[in-house]
């Protein structure tokens, strides 16, 4: 994405308020944010290419990118299996996406840029709905849609900045420990 | 492999364990020679950091021989002995760029849990609780180091391990409290805590340029090696008041710099397992900082106060109001261990310093569990336990 004109420019140096109008509740609280020391062209394109989204969200075992709106998304986590269809709602370049499962309506994750001052990189907010008609999310979808979602989120976000930053992210998963022998029997 | 586990309060058990994999592309995988047991460690004994798990492979002082690289690993290679520091950083976030290795923003799998304790959570830490991201530690045949890249210090073939191992921690810190406390040609410094930091706090501080250093204990053989080193003692136990002992020796005017290497993760860290507990808590003290309170006291105006020693909570009855009237500097902080291994192995290439002074024991990893009964009952005898694998 290039830098085009100036007016582009000063709508990326704003963080526009993720619209409740695609959530199912009202919150008065900050999104989830975090600091990427990556230019904001290169976190956007990251961002928009759905494929990307397993490398960091928890829980997400890949996603096949159906056409440029529609994706198809595959949650693999702790036995449990879970499958949607899901379609981008709305998206301002370089600085807002908004996404959501097709034929529920209550799992949207939202994303929006700033270009963080003094070249620092991008500020990236994350938001995500909880299902109210489940009273509260179970199983894999915890994980993405979380009981908490700003905690969901943030950790999500951290997950995001550690792949970014570094190629990784953390895991101290598959290490042993003096449990193991225990549990086999 | 055997690995010695963290099974409970005052319950450490040499297990039989799974081999360690590479489980990210810049990993390594390191057989150990050498592992130390430290000060540190004893917290975790006594059951004092909340969010250790049974079963937790314990050690935060590692070295040895790299068997396996990952396909992003470039700087080192299998085969390389390597001294492994004991915080983890990435190398890369903004922190890295800094050279703030403590403060490294990726390597901690639940920095969500780190940053609802600390606000804002610092690096990951080997063998050191789930709060710093639970990764298994190195008193064990082997350990996985991730970024191995920048969690890492070659040196040369041949070396003695006992000469390195120290690199890993508490030399570096020793170090490090000493540059923070801004140290003049000439100084006088006053040392709280003669354990195997304050020891190397104050070889640290003559080197860069005190003339005059006060360490304070209450163990005569901490004290002694200490006063090896050059020091002046004093055993706390046998004066009416540090305070007085301190104004004395300095003739009124305060030591220039007073550097906390006690801590107070070893006395009155009651931040048991939650982690909301702590931020429900306003207002409770929940450490014991004695050794801290007499630092900002006797500190000269316009000093320095330098915080090598761990806080782990809300502090009660800092005077704070002295440290405002005196203008003092506060610096503190986990070592960026990263930052110091190489200048520090220089040093002790050039015989500047054998760090191995400190040691007291040797053992095989099949006498760890009862290394760490006596080191947590006898201080005065037992002061660094090495483990060779
Ligand atoms: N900042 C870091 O990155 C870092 C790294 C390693 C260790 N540490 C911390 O440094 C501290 C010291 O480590 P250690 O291995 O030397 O521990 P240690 O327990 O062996 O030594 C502490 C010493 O302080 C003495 N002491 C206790 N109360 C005192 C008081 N009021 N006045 C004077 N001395 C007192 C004890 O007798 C003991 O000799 C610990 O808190 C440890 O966790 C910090
Ligand atoms: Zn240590
Ligand atoms: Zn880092």
């Amino acid at each position: 994405m290039a830098k085009t004109d100036s007016l582009r420019e000063s709508e990326l140096q704003v963080r526009k308020p993720i619209p409740s109008k695609y959530f199912n509740e009202d919150s008065s609280f900050h999104p989830a944010s975090v600091l990427i020391s990556k230019p904001i062209e290169e976190v956007w394109a990251f961002l928009r290419d759905m494929t990307n989204m397993p490398k960091f969200i928890r829980g997400l075992a890949s996603v096949q990118v159906l056409d440029d709106k529609r994706s198809h998304w595959v949650f693999d986590h702790q036995g449990q299996h879970h499958e949607n269809d899901s379609e981008i709602i709305a998206e301002e370049m370089g600085s807002l996406l908004v996404w959501g499962a097709v034929g529920e309506k209550n799992q949207v994750g939202a994303v929006s840029l700033e270009r963080a001052p003094g070249g620092r990189g991008t500020f990236v907010s994350m938001r995500t709905s909880t299902d109210h008609e489940k009273g509260k999310v179970t199983g894999v979808l915890a994980w993405y849609f979380g009981g908490d979602p700003k905690s969901a989120s943030y950790i999500n976000l951290r997950r995001l900045k550690a792949y970014m930053e570094t190629g990784e992210v953390p895991t101290v998963e598959g290490q042993p420990n003096g449990r193991e022998q225990e549990l086999k029997h | 492999m055997k690995a010695l586990c963290w099974e409970g309060k005052h319950n450490v058990k040499m297990k039989e364990v799974a081999q360690p994999r590479i489980l990210n592309p810049s990993d390594a995988i390191i057989k150990v020679t050498t592992a130390a047991i430290c000060g540190s460690d004893l917290h975790l004994y006594d059951g004092y950091i909340p969010s250790m798990e049974k079963g937790d492979i314990l050690g935060h002082e590692t070295m040895g021989e790299i068997v396996e690289v990952g396909p992003n690993v470039k700087r080192v290679k299998v085969g390389d002995k390597i001294v492994i520091p004991f915080d983890i950083a990435c190398g890369h976030c903004s922190h890295c760029g800094d050279e703030e290795y403590s403060l490294c923003e990726n390597t901690n799998p639940n920095a969500a849990l780190g940053d609802t304790l600390y606000d804002h959570g610092g690096a990951a830490l080997f063998g050191y609780s789930h709060i710093y991201g639970g990764y298994a530690g190195g008193q064990a045949e082997y350990i996985r180091v991730p970024h191995v890249d920048t969690n890492s210090l070659v040196v040369p073939q041949g070396i003695e391990d006992e000469k390195v191992l120290f690199l890993s921690d508490i030399f570096p810190t020793g170090y490090m409290a000493a540059v923070n406390a801004n140290i003049k040609p000439g100084d006088t410094v006053a040392v709280w805590g003669c354990g195997p930091v304050g020891q190397m706090v104050i070889k640290s501080c003559f080197m860069l340029g005190a003339e005059r250093v006060i360490a304070i204990d209450e163990y005569e053989g901490r004290l002694n090696l200490a006063r090896q080193s050059g020091a002046i003692g004093i055993n706390f136990a046998d004066v009416e008041g540090i305070l007085d002992e301190l104004n004395y020796l300095t003739g009124g005017v305060g030591p220039d710099s007073c550097i906390d290497a006690v801590g107070l993760e070893a006395h009155g860290h009651t931040v048991t397992a939650t982690i909301d507990r702590v931020k429900a808590a306003a207002g409770l003290a929940t450490d014991r900082p004695d050794a801290l309170r007499q630092a900002i006291q006797a500190c000269k105006k316009g000093g320095t106060v330098s915080i090598p020693g761990v806080y782990g909570g809300l502090l009660d009855k800092i005077p704070f109001g002295a440290a405002f009237g005196k203008a003092l500097t506060l610096k503190m902080g986990q070592t960026h261990t990263q930052k110091y291994m190489k200048p520090l192995l220089d040093r002790i290439m050039n015989d500047e310093i054998d760090p191995s002074f400190v040691i007291t024991h040797r053992v095989d990893i099949t006498k760890g569990p009862e290394m760490y009964d006596k080191f947590h009952k006898q201080k005065d005898d037992v002061f660094k336990v090495v483990i060779k694998m």
